[in-house]
């Protein structure tokens, strides 16, 4: 009896423990996603920005939930783009999906096809939004059938950096606006030379979304019917002459010595802004959301222009990159609510200019211009309005509206293949064509399951 | 289910009459919870597995379309698939080799009887206690090309900026270094066991005779040890072939998929494409591959068994 | 000449040593040093100091991450030490029908990787609404076919008279487990429970795959979470989290030495 009454205060002084602990560890540590106020109706967010634009977007979050009493929004980063879209499939309907979630332009058909989203236009049409303060290229990108689908949060485009500094040093001209290729690859050239090759001139990441741009800003589309808006894509355009003019130029600064290979990832990227910040790079492509960054760390001046297009080619303009907010279906009303609550804090004039201005993310909302927070950002770094020029610049048509269709994330991962094999000095047009057959193996076996789902005859009746 | 009657072991030599207990006081009560654990989380699943390899499952998961072995057949004529497996053989390969070669050095060289030799045994088991993600943010800060010594060395060398995890054979070479590293403490620890186990007067006599440290290792030391050695290489494979967490962590799989061993391509084509039925039939692949290395593995150890 | 040999082993233990340690060593080193050294090369740098750890610790998640992984290994190691000893006990003193079909059932799963499971798996802690939740991290993992294995092999060296000395003073069947199996072949159980604890303070690919906040996840998924959301540039705070997440394990290796060495020859270990 004795010995019992041993294990059992044992086992309660565990039991206490335990919970002392747990509760002590959840409420001190320094995490966001722990620990709502009682009373507040939680809203799950999941987002996919890190670094420290993701830091900028938790305070905006820490913003709303003061703001009101009535919500509050959990925010957890959930990795990249298709991660963030993978785990909102793999976990829907469950006991820990979000009722708010950022999801990729290109990642849109697929999260159409779940069907499990409110669109936001029954949200704008209930609360007589008003949509025209928000700039009408991004609405396109996420407008189906004359529908908006969800609500922009971050927009934002490719745009080209490159160091003032070096290039005066060195006696290179500047960059126009909107240059072409072969002024690229010329001052590249200058600069790696003249540097004694302390400098390389140009870099573009191993990274899919950037050719895509390039092919955008050709004015090409990336899959059939209408970069699959009209109708569910069947067919890639991996092949084509605009990928091929993209690779040709690279291929002929990787010849010349004036390019550095930094890789693909995560920690590809990180290297190379570590590359030009230390002004061992003279020019790069990246979202405009990485000026920020640039402004940050880098001690020199930087000048920033369109994406380059090819001579003899006019620039079409670039797709909007960036992400949306999706408000899901499967969450109580009230839930869903809050979602909308904070999407529209999200995009009001006061907090785009703070997002732009911190960021280097286009603000949605044209008023934000109006914001003295972005009025004062932009006098400070006046590259600031070049995505938004390039915003403004850019035609009307499905180019630059972005692809549309379901097998984004395994399309990236054979244009990636594709292009690491261009880099490592392989065949362009062997490069290409298998990463085009694969694409399209790839539409097609998801066609002959997914049809069903994809097509998007539900909108609009 | 199980029958109710008990007997010490064995039967025939107890001299208590078996006790016969009722039907709540049997065996089955201790096998229970088990049983319950295993059926849930590794017999169904395993079931579940090969009937999603069945089918083509459509983009929220589900089975969709039967297509038999359609699936198999998809993924032994995508070249993808054929590199990803050449690669993991080659991983493999060099990674249990130089486990065990690592293992034995480090094992041949901690036995001898001299001084602060138990602080060496620490030292070189201390990789046991590092996980492989711990360890695989060791060795990404080695490998980093701006920071990292072994790129900051190279460059010294004369190789120039060299960013290894950007290289095909680079970083197939960094994956194998790092898990090489990571492996060989659990296997020094068992061989470790296995030197001390052989007598020392036939090292004293081999010496006696002239024998040079070369052929005692050989003569004497490896076939003494050749039962851990071989449970070791068989251990090692079967982990080698389960390598997720360094390509996760350090690769991410590329570039150009070198390092997409099938493990990982089972997650990514699973959880990150959504391709379920593709990824299970890669998953019985893998378990085909593995399920014969532990195979063997039992051969053997079940004869060790009855030896002891 | 025999002094010269003796030298000449030692300069060879301490350069190989140091070798295997250097990932280690360096790391640490890193750890406390100030990045902008890290970053600049310098690390012949003496500005050591802790400020990383306050940094990790006061800006990162890492003391949960760790609390998580505490909790989930320690119950991991609760659970299967009485499922697994329940078991091994029956396969071990009890004669029942289909005695060697079952323990066949049960040692085949070893042969089957569990990371040909995780599709249904997730799927069925999805189901149970486990997610993201300490079930649903620890409770497919309550038993294991080579702990039952291991500890059966160990029951079966308990001496026969043990067993029937206990029947003849009349204790029961769990009496005679906890008061001779267990304390008979103690060494193999800390073996096990140690061993057990290491496995899953260092699992990482189920965790990855089911949590989905900071709330319940554990260390080494952590790292990962740390590495992607700050971009990795803070090497010494990386760094310092990093060996605050690796030291509980090595500290139990260094302690629980001689029994892994006794100990892990005696089934397919390995996860």
């Amino acid at each position: 009896m004795k010995k019992w009454m041993k294990w059992v205060i044992a086992l309660a002084a565990t039991v206490v423990v335990f919970i002392i602990g747990n509760t002590a560890v959840h409420q001190w540590a320094p995490s966001h996603t722990v620990g709502a106020p009682s009373g507040r109706i939680v809203v799950p967010f999941w987002h996919a920005i890190n670094g420290p634009n993701g830091k900028t977007l938790e305070a905006m979050v820490a913003r709303f939930n003061k703001s009101q009493k009535k919500y509050w929004v959990e925010s957890v980063y959930e990795g990249s783009y298709s991660l963030t879209q993978s785990k909102y499939i793999n976990t829907l309907h469950s006991n820990v999906s979000p009722a708010l979630i950022q999801i990729d332009q290109g990642n849109g058909a697929t999260t159409l096809g779940i069907n499990n989203y409110v669109p936001a236009q029954e949200f704008i049409d209930k609360d007589g939004y008003d949509l025209s303060q928000i700039y009408t290229n991004v609405l396109n990108a996420y407008t189906i059938k004359g529908q908006l689908l969800s609500i922009p949060f971050n927009s934002s485009a490719a745009v080209l950096y490159y160091n003032q500094d070096l290039f005066k040093k060195y006696k290179v001209p500047l960059l126009p606006q909107s240059p072409t290729y072969s002024q690229i690859a010329n001052a590249a050239k200058l600069l790696t030379q003249r540097s004694g090759d302390n400098v390389k001139g140009f870099t573009m990441q191993i990274y899919d979304w950037l050719a895509d741009e390039l092919v955008a800003n050709q004015g090409g589309e990336l899959v059939n019917n209408g970069n699959g808006r009209t109708a569910v894509a069947t067919k890639a355009n991996v092949n084509t002459p605009e990928m091929r003019r993209v690779f040709t130029w690279v291929q002929g600064m990787i010849k010349d010595g004036s390019f550095q290979n930094y890789g693909t990832g995560s920690g590809a990227s990180a290297n190379q802004m570590a590359g030009f910040v230390s002004g061992k790079l003279g020019m790069f492509m990246q979202s405009s959301a990485a000026m920020g960054t640039i402004a940050k760390s880098a001690k020199f001046k930087f000048g920033v222009t369109f994406m380059p297009h090819p001579d003899g080619v006019p620039a079409n303009g670039v797709a909007i990159g960036g992400a949306s907010f999706w408000i899901t279906k499967d969450k109580p009303a009230a839930v869903r609510q809050g979602a909308w609550e904070f999407a529209k804090f999200a995009i009001s004039p006061k907090e785009q200019a703070a997002w732009q201005a911190a960021t280097g993310y286009i603000a949605v909302n044209k008023n934000a211009l109006k914001e003295p927070v972005l009025k004062k950002a932009i006098t400070q770094n006046p590259g600031l309005l070049v995505p938004v020029a390039q915003l403004q610049a850019a035609k009307n048509n499905a180019a630059t509206a972005g692809p549309f269709y379901a097998n984004l994330n395994q399309a990236a991962q054979f244009i990636t293949v594709a292009m690491q094999q261009i880099y490592a000095g392989g065949d362009i047009n062997k490069a290409l064509s298998t990463a085009q057959q694969k694409t399209d193996q790839a539409i097609q076996a998801t066609n002959a399951v997914d049809y069903d789902l994809l097509k998007f005859d539900h909108i609009g009746q | 289910m199980v029958s109710h009657n008990e007997t010490a072991v064995p039967a025939t030599a107890t001299p208590t009459p078996a006790k016969r207990h009722p039907w709540w006081r049997s065996a089955f009560w201790f096998l229970l919870p088990s049983l319950v654990i295993m059926t849930v989380f590794t017999y169904y699943p395993m079931v579940m597995t090969v009937f999603n390899s069945l089918f083509a499952t459509n983009l929220t998961g589900a089975a969709a379309k039967f297509v038999g072995f359609g699936n198999y057949v998809t993924i032994f004529s995508d070249p993808l698939f054929f590199k990803s497996l050449t690669n993991t053989f080659i991983f493999v390969a060099c990674d249990s080799v130089g486990v065990i070669l690592l293992a034995l050095l480090l094992a041949r060289l901690a036995t001898a009887r001299i001084r602060g030799a138990g602080f060496f045994r620490t030292a070189f088991a201390s990789t046991m206690g590092v996980s492989a993600a711990a360890a695989s943010i060791l060795w990404i800060f080695l490998f980093n090309p701006s920071v990292g010594l072994i790129s900051i060395g190279l460059k010294q060398l004369g190789f120039g900026n060299v960013n290894i995890l950007t290289d095909p054979t680079g970083a197939m070479i960094a994956v194998i270094l790092s898990s090489i590293w990571m492996g060989s403490g659990f296997a020094f620890l068992n061989l470790l066991g296995a030197l001390q186990s052989v007598p020392q007067d036939y090292y004293d006599v081999a010496s006696l005779a002239g024998w040079s440290s070369w052929r005692q290792t050989w003569k004497i030391t490896i076939p003494m040890v050749s039962p851990t050695l071989f449970f070791l290489i068989v251990v090692e494979v079967i982990g080698a072939f389960k390598t997720f967490t360094q390509i996760d962590l350090i690769t991410g799989g590329g570039p150009d998929n070198t390092t997409n061993f099938i493990a990982y391509k089972v997650y990514q084509d699973a959880f990150n494409y959504r391709n379920i039925g593709i990824a299970s039939a890669e998953a019985i692949v893998l378990t085909v591959i593995i399920a014969v290395a532990t195979w063997i593995q039992f051969r053997y150890t079940e004869r060790k068994v009855y030896y002891q | 000449m025999k002094y010269a040999k003796r030298t000449i082993h030692y300069v060879l233990l301490i350069l190989i040593a140091l070798l295997v340690m250097a990932p280690l060593l360096l790391g640490i080193w890193a750890s406390l040093l100030p990045t902008t050294d890290i970053v600049a090369g310098h690390f012949n740098s003496l500005n050591i100091s802790l400020n990383n750890y306050v940094a990790a610790i006061q800006t990162t998640p890492v003391v949960l991450y760790m609390w998580n992984s505490l909790v989930i290994s320690s119950l991991i190691m609760v659970g299967q030490l009485i499922f697994c000893t329940l078991a091994a006990y029956a396969f071990a003193f009890l004669q029942f029908r289909f005695k060697n079909g079952i323990f066949f059932a049960f040692l085949i799963t070893m042969m089957l990787p569990f990371e040909a499971q995780i599709i249904p798996n997730f799927q069925t802690v999805r189901a149970l609404g486990w997610l993201d939740s300490y079930p649903g991290l620890t409770i497919p993992f309550f038993t294991s076919a080579f702990g039952v294995f291991m500890l059966r092999q160990a029951f079966l060296q308990v001496p026969r008279e043990l067993k029937e000395y206990s029947d003849l003073i009349g204790l029961g069947r769990l009496q005679f487990l906890t008061r001779i199996v267990l304390p008979y072949t103690r060494s193999t159980i800390i073996t096990f429970v140690l061993y057990t604890f290491l496995t899953h303070w260092n699992a990482y690919l189920w965790p990855l795959i089911t949590t989905f906040s900071d709330a319940h996840r554990p260390t080494q998924v952590g790292l990962k979470q740390l590495q992607s959301e700050d971009t990795f540039n803070n090497w010494g705070v990386i760094m310092a989290t990093a060996i605050m997440v690796l030291l509980p394990t090595l500290l139990i290796l260094i302690i629980g030495q001689r029994y892994f060495r006794k100990g892990l020859n005696a089934g397919g270990v390995k996860g």
